[in-house]
């Protein structure tokens, strides 16, 4: 009987990991947006991953300006996609920024306790909306 | 490839070309977005600027890179860079000092450049460097990239 128990709980608990894990990158974006303006605040840093979190304790937010901008850089979004692959998700997102430019933009993310956390972004300005990605591509950090 | 194709494309693929695209570059960058470029490289830490062979540029910030198209800055050099590293690191004062390296499509020649440039000149004002770079993206005179030239030889 106790084994049983033991047995359920761990199915518990990883049907709950699991869950999470699945959690759209899309939602966790939207739910960063969301953050941002409702602490008024340029960062989330709980929702970055630890890496980042640790070099913005020691560098100062001021060092990370992408980072602290890439909430409201579209204006617009037309689509999106995601691709994930064991512990990193990225979300690609086109759309229109300032003036009508067409962007894209990838976040990486890490999936660190169970849950979604940004951890590099690209924002690639478009000259053309034709130049829109069709599948979720990963930013290059090189 | 002869040894004149060669001389030819170093001649063309000149340091000033280069100095000209660095600012050019940067032009580009700010009109992409203003706000953003300001604050990279405004930041206390060094920044750097790549390109690939495709003439795509980025603009290196900490966790994230803003990119676009280098297309009519990299015309100025007169040749395909197969790619290039800017590192910009803070100088005296107000200024940055930069270090490009170029590699050239077909591994023909590669080319280094340091400089030094005022950041708050840059940004500041429409005097500044990227005011100017602006103007002078949409002209092609000799005069104009004479202009620019001096403008990057500080």
């Amino acid at each position: 009987m106790k084994h049983l128990i033991i047995i359920i709980f761990a199915l518990v608990l990883l049907s709950c990991a699991v869950t999470d894990e699945k959690v759209g990158l899309f939602e966790r974006y939207n739910s960063y947006k969301s953050e941002i303006i409702k602490q008024k605040s340029n960062l989330i840093l709980p929702m970055l991953s630890e890496n980042r979190r640790n070099q913005i304790k020691s560098l100062g937010e001021k060092e990370f300006p992408i980072l602290s901008s890439f909430p409201n850089i579209l204006h617009k979004n037309v689509n999106h996609y995601t691709k994930i692959k064991n512990k990193i998700g990225c979300l690609t997102i086109n759309g229109y920024g300032e003036n009508n430019s067409p962007i894209v933009l990838s976040i990486k993310y890490l999936y660190e306790n169970n849950e979604w956390l940004v951890d590099f972004v690209e924002i690639y300005y478009a000259d053309l909306a034709k130049e829109f990605q069709t599948k979720g591509i990963c930013p290059s950090e090189s | 490839m002869k040894f004149q194709d060669i001389t030819t494309q170093e001649n063309r693929a000149s340091k000033i070309g280069i100095k000209i695209t660095i600012a050019k570059l940067l032009e580009i960058a700010y009109s992409k977005n203003k706000g953003l470029t300001t604050k990279i490289i405004r930041k206390k830490g060094n920044f750097k600027i790549s390109i690939n062979g495709n003439g795509k540029v980025k603009l290196h910030g900490s966790a994230g890179v803003l990119s676009f198209n280098g297309g009519v800055a990299l015309e100025a050099i007169g040749a395909k860079v197969k790619f290039a590293t800017i590192h910009f690191s803070k100088g005296e004062g107000q200024t940055a000092n930069y270090k490009a390296s170029f590699s050239f499509a077909g591994g023909v020649t590669s080319l280094s450049v340091t400089g030094t440039l005022n950041i708050e000149e840059l940004i500041t004002s429409c005097s500044g460097l990227l005011c100017q770079a602006a103007r002078l993206l949409k002209g092609n005179s000799k005069r104009n990239e004479q202009r620019l030239k001096e403008i990057m030889e500080n």
